[in-house]
């Protein structure tokens, strides 16, 4: 038996944060569904913590942020459209064909949610296979999460269309099957819907894989050999993976400035900011006006304040302030032009003249000048430890949420160890980051010459804000 | 106070999840997280289980070969606290 005492303190504190994401993804896939319920439209739960809650007992059995959810094809506009509405962000990494896959990325306060209205795997488009789909919805039934949840005849078949589309690259994923599996009650019925949908021996397969990667054809016979050939040439798959990828990463962003449906993607903060966020910016949510707040509270005695936001996107937080304070000068950096560019055009098109752009890496672009004079340094830089990453690698939408080193934290080293330098005695450093994570930092920042302060308020999110104040 | 002949559960909405032997809660209503070590989760297991407050008291006591009376004293505020943050509720049905 494991022993929590024995445990690395930094191990534990890994896989307490993978745990507290995991209670934070269900919240939020609970959440998204029943907002989406609020508007009419039902949900089917295909994949996330309430899957493994199911099949293993535990939100929280292996590392994943994945969540799924099914809508019936005619409301999928209607669910994108409400989405949208509801904070959430068309994710870029979606590319040029989601409609065939009919699934989309949406994200919200660095939380990432697939919309399907359809089931895909692979290469396949949505449209082969459409009766696994259709059995989805006939067997399912309300489950613990508040959502529809799948009849565990169709959700085995399900997994393991997904399994073999992912070529058994996980060994949960076959785990996911065997486990499936164990639920079922009607193994005629398990091969009736897996007939029907023509990926017999793709479950087949399934059901005998031993965890180690492989690849099988998802669908049986001829007809599953010319689909899948038709769609491999047609999706360009010929060609090699990065450079799809290039491909595809460059026509979502070639739409700069314009979202989903050809909407110009512009966002209010704070009521009435109006923010401009490009394609490829990380879309400023509650958290910008959580740290804005947070920020503006540290300089409200402090008369001309220098602030600093580092990591600054498309400029919320920095417009946030400088709109706050018009005495103060406040310097935004980031390491993405496409996101300075950006700042800059908000800045200009709000008419801020207190607020200067800077490209480059934290705090490596700011004027030497202002060495011992920054009153106050915030930052959301990305610190999940890398554990909570989902699968995808760099086109994931988490990817921008997920911090240096193994608990995540490699950036705020670096930022706290260069903010020495710019700020003044009694300037103050404001990190956002999980509770586990703080109990961490907290003691080495101790030690390089800052004086840890209670954290603030837990945020909607999940994530704290901790300020540290330099001796 | 709490009574020892009720049995009290995590409400449906509190999500949970195991970390070794002690559990993390997360409330959603408030976004706060709680961890509960081995001991308290001893007690919420047994009283998962059917057992009342005060027969899981009892069989914590046995299980540790602790005195009873101190047991009773810290169980009680355990579960005081852990209600008065909305983590468990008395089973009325």
């Amino acid at each position: 038996m494991n022993d929590a005492n024995t445990r690395e303190p930094a191990t534990r504190g890994v896989e307490m944060g993978r745990v507290a994401l995991a209670l934070r993804a269900q919240q939020e896939s609970r959440r998204v569904g029943d907002e989406l319920q609020a508007a009419g439209i039902r949900a089917l739960l295909l994949k996330g913590p309430d899957l493994q809650q199911r099949l293993y007992a535990t939100p929280a059995a292996y590392a994943s942020a994945d969540v799924d959810i099914l809508v019936r094809r005619d409301r999928a506009k209607a669910a994108c459209d409400h989405l949208e509405r509801r904070g959430w962000t068309f994710a870029p990494e979606n590319g040029l064909l989601w409609r065939v896959s009919r699934a989309a990325s949406f994200d919200r306060d660095g939380f990432a949610i697939d919309l399907h209205w359809g089931v895909h795997a692979a290469h396949l488009p949505a449209w082969s296979l459409e009766p696994l789909a259709r059995r989805l919805w006939q067997g399912a039934r309300e489950g613990p999460s508040g959502m529809l949840e799948p009849d565990p005849e169709s959700l085995l078949v399900f997994l393991a269309v997904h399994a073999v589309g992912h070529g058994f690259q996980r060994p949960e994923w076959t785990e996911n099957v065997r486990r499936a599996a164990a639920l079922v009650e009607d193994w005629a019925e398990v091969w009736k819907i897996a007939h029907a949908a023509r990926v017999t021996n793709a479950v087949k397969a399934a059901l005998a894989a031993e965890g180690s990667p492989t690849s099988t054809p998802i669908l049986d016979s001829a007809w599953g050999s010319i689909v899948s050939w038709s769609t491999w040439l047609t999706r360009g798959h010929f060609v090699p993976a990065s450079v799809r990828d290039r491909v595809r990463r460059a026509a979502a962003l070639g739409r700069g400035g314009f979202g989903y449906l050809g909407r110009r993607r512009t966002l209010l903060i704070s009521g009435d900011v109006e923010l401009s966020v490009p394609i490829g910016v990380s879309r400023p949510g509650a958290m910008s006006e959580e740290l804005a707040a947070v920020g503006g509270e540290l300089i409200r005695d402090v008369r001309s304040p220098v602030v600093v936001d580092v990591g600054a996107g498309a400029g919320a937080v920095a417009v946030l302030i400088a709109r706050a304070r018009s005495d103060a000068s406040v310097q935004a950096t980031d390491i993405s032009s496409r996101a300075v560019a950006a700042a800059r055009a908000n800045v200009k098109r709000l008419k801020l003249a207190n607020v200067d752009v800077h490209l480059g890496d934290l705090l490596g672009p700011l004027p030497s000048q202002l060495r011992g004079r920054v009153d106050a340094i915030v930052t959301n830089l990305p610190a999940d430890p890398p554990s909570t990453a989902r699968p995808g690698g760099s086109r994931d939408p988490n990817a921008a949420l997920v911090g240096r080193g193994s608990d995540g934290m490699g950036l705020l080293r670096v930022l706290a160890s260069q903010s020495r330098e710019f700020l003044r005695p009694g300037g103050r450093l404001v990190v956002t980051l999980l509770d586990w994570q703080w109990d961490v930092l907290k003691d080495e920042l101790d030690s390089i010459g800052y004086v840890p302060l209670p954290v603030h308020p837990r945020t909607a999110t999940g994530y704290r804000y901790a300020v540290a104040e330099r001796t | 106070m709490n009574d020892p002949s009720l049995r009290y559960r995590k409400p449906a909405d509190i999500l949970h999840a195991e970390l070794d032997a002690e559990e993390v809660l997360l409330n959603p209503q408030t976004g706060m997280y709680h961890l509960v070590n081995r001991t308290g989760r001893f007690l919420l297991d047994r009283m998962e289980a059917g057992e009342t407050l005060g027969q899981a008291i009892r069989s914590l006591s046995a299980a540790a070969g602790a005195d009873l009376h101190r047991v009773r004293g810290d169980a009680l505020s355990f579960v005081e606290a852990m209600t008065t943050r909305g983590l468990l509720e008395p089973v009325t049905d």
